[in-house]
């Protein structure tokens, strides 16, 4: 049959989203309608990697290894579809489908083996088609890759085969409704409905969670192996025990998300399939997605149900400006790393500063329409949240509004997130839970500093002369820009410290177990606690210790900053780099170790 | 990724073609070469979408931002 001539550009038309549903978006209002539109973009996106995986495959039949063709599983697919197109369209939908896709026509341009050998993640189409085909009820007989004696059918679940090498195949069979799945001398059949757990068939769990008219259904998905953000990885099945606490979390965290955001819980199930589980971590609330995985994150397990509202809320603005990505381009890709954000520790590309102020614009968002709530311990951990965030998302607005790599949409964008944040500056939040948001903030950024700015050695070195010749000040001297930061840190983190201080605000009967943060100097202790003197004698002794920890330094500038404005708070907590590098070219070039203090206030009358 | 940013404009018109009315069984009967130059730009798109650096986050995780 000769081929239907059908030129993208002439007769399928190319995918637009209304501008006045990206300010919307950009304004946190986005709509279920303009999440369905980029669900609608993402699956040509992924047809159109599809087709060229199928492409490329056709002209190298032998990359099937043992499989069957291409050509086998490509008819199974269709026929799969043309009984169930939902189904079909379901399984392209499956965040793990979008991520294989883009991993494998990866290893396909460049020739090369993934994680596994290419015809393993190849074959992924395989057991694509053979979920497709369990789901739509037809009859159906292909082979699809094994790893480990794992068989994968995706968001539907998994079979452990025994006796099986670390990759080879297996035949799943499909027969008048019951499928059997068998390798070696190994045969599972799976359970109807397939959902159910049975002996070596990990179904893939999903959590419903109801709140009046609005439900939220995500799988928590602990078997695919394209869930990772990077390479594949390996099954990780949470226990019962561990899949329960799981989902009492995601029904408490919807129940907050509904009522504190009701307009934000009609769009948020449309832009969120799945979640990859991962364990908690003390102190911590890590999460990540990724732009091919359109609908899904990665999550360690929160302390509490409140955290884990706001990371569903985090993750839905990144899943959701991925998709936008995919249409528009908001910068012109300029990949230095030269920009300070506040939630991260390393100096990032500015498409990635505009991704994380988005997200934590609404994380902002969230933390805000909870300091109203009766709940008078809860509304002040709220406040303190809120106001951290404002002023964090609000600085590295500012910085960023008038970058010249910003394309229009992207200066739009911005404006939108500014058109949200803006009028929050001026609510009124307590005076004591904004002192110790600001603490931390400024303990992030002069940490930030030390580590990540390095002073010219000429600026350097003309302090530390006029510092040995006793001058009150270099003449005409002039503190030059910021340098471009450098990725390397000069120091190790730790955020002991940001720990306690947030300790004393959302758990003080917490702040008094905190041998749980061993990281904690007893200077750290003695900060949080209100013990300022003895917090900066503490921080004295430890650079009499480490005259490099750059900790210490901070430290020392938030205990002299807290009890009150000094020359030497200044420079330390706006220009630690600069006070450090003096005093490391002292120690070095004229074996003098000057007070830290001292040599701060001096450096504060000039640079702060 | 887009050919259309004008704010006078009221749609973004991306570079994207539009498959949502295309089944998967149609999709082989596509004009391959009229198909081959978006793919491409999808793949060095999303490419550079994920050059991430892996590193931690002020809050301990590996994230996007």
């Amino acid at each position: 049959m000769r081929k239907r001539p059908v030129n993208p550009a002439d007769q399928v038309g190319f995918h637009r989203l209304p501008w006045d549903e990206f300010d919307e978006l950009a304004q946190g209002r986005t709509g279920v309608g303009t999440v369905l539109r980029l669900r609608e973009a993402e699956r040509s996106r992924r047809l159109l990697l599809l087709w060229g995986l199928v492409e490329g495959t056709s002209k190298n039949p032998e990359s099937a290894g043992p499989l069957p063709s291409f050509d086998e599983a490509w008819e199974l697919l269709c026929r799969a579809e043309a009984r169930s197109p939902a189904v079909f369209n379901e399984l392209l939908s499956h965040p793990y489908t979008g991520s294989w896709l883009g991993y494998t026509t990866r290893l396909l341009i460049s020739g090369t083996d993934g994680v596994f050998p290419l015809w393993v993640h190849l074959g992924h189409l395989h057991a694509l088609a053979v979920t497709v085909a369990i789901r739509s009820g037809i009859d159906f007989q292909m082979a699809v890759p094994m790893w480990s004696g794992r068989v994968i059918l995706p968001a539907l679940g998994s079979v452990q085969l025994t006796g099986s090498r670390q990759w080879s195949t297996a035949d799943v069979r499909g027969d008048n409704g019951c499928v059997d799945v068998s390798g070696g001398a190994d045969r599972v059949r799976l359970p109807d409905p397939p959902d159910l757990a049975a002996r070596s068939w990990w179904p893939v769990r999903t959590v419903v969670a109801r709140e009046g008219s609005h439900r939220l259904v995500v799988r928590l998905d602990d078997v695919d192996p394209y869930r990772g953000l990077y390479e594949p990885i390996p099954a990780q099945r949470l226990s019962t025990v561990e899949f329960d606490a799981w989902r009492r979390l995601l029904e408490d965290a919807w129940r907050l998300v509904v009522d504190r955001l009701p307009d934000l819980a009609d769009a948020l199930p449309a832009g969120l399939d799945a979640i990859v589980p991962k364990p908690n971590v003390p102190f911590r609330n890590p999460s990540a997605s990724t732009g091919e995985a359109f609908g899904s994150a990665i999550v360690a397990r929160p302390g509490d149900a409140i955290e884990l509202a706001a990371t569903l809320i985090h993750e839905f603005r990144h899943i959701v400006l991925g998709g936008v990505l995919h249409l528009i381009d908001l910068d012109d890709d300029d990949p230095r790393e030269y920009h300070y954000v506040p939630w991260r520790d390393d100096p990032r590309p500015l498409g990635r500063v505009i991704q994380g102020l988005y997200a934590f614009a609404g994380v902002t968002a969230f933390w805000r329409s909870l300091t109203s709530v009766e709940d008078r311990p809860l509304a002040r951990r709220a406040a303190f949240e809120f106001a951290y965030w404002r002023g964090q998302t609000w600085r590295v607005l500012t910085e960023i509004r008038n970058h010249p790599s910003l394309t229009l949409a992207g200066r739009r964008f911005l404006e939108g997130i500014a058109f949200q944040l803006g009028p929050w500056r001026r609510e009124p939040v307590a005076e004591d839970v904004v002192r110790l948001a600001d603490a931390i903030a400024a303990d992030h950024y002069a940490g930030w500093r030390i580590r990540h700015l390095r002073p010219s050695a000429r600026i350097v070195g003309e302090l530390a002369r006029a510092w040995l010749a006793g001058h009150p000040r270099p003449a005409g001297f002039v503190l030059p820009h910021d340098p471009e930061p450098t990725p390397v840190p000069d120091g190790a983190w730790t955020h002991a410290r940001t720990d306690l201080i947030r300790l004393t605000v959302t758990d003080p009967n917490r702040l008094k177990l905190s041998p749980e943060l061993p990281q904690a100097s007893s200077a750290d202790r003695a900060l949080a606690s209100g013990r300022l003197a003895e917090a900066a004698r503490g921080y004295q002794a430890e650079l009499t210790a480490d005259p490099d920890l750059p900790s210490a330094w901070v430290g020392l500038g938030l205990a002299l900053h807290a009890q009150g404005t000094s020359l030497a708070a200044r420079a330390l907590l706006h220009h630690p780099e600069l006070v450090r590098c003096v005093h490391r070219a002292l120690r070095a070039e004229a074996g003098q170790v000057p007070s830290p203090r001292a040599l701060a206030a001096w450096i504060g009358q000039f640079a702060g | 990724m887009v050919t259309s940013t004008t704010s006078t404009e009221t749609c973004i018109q991306s570079q994207l073609p539009d498959l949502s009315t295309v089944t998967f069984h149609q999709l082989r009967k596509l004009d391959s070469d009229a198909l081959r130059p978006s793919l491409r730009r999808v793949v060095d798109h999303t490419n550079r979408l994920r050059k991430v650096p892996k590193s931690t986050n002020a809050t301990g995780g590996d994230r996007i931002d």
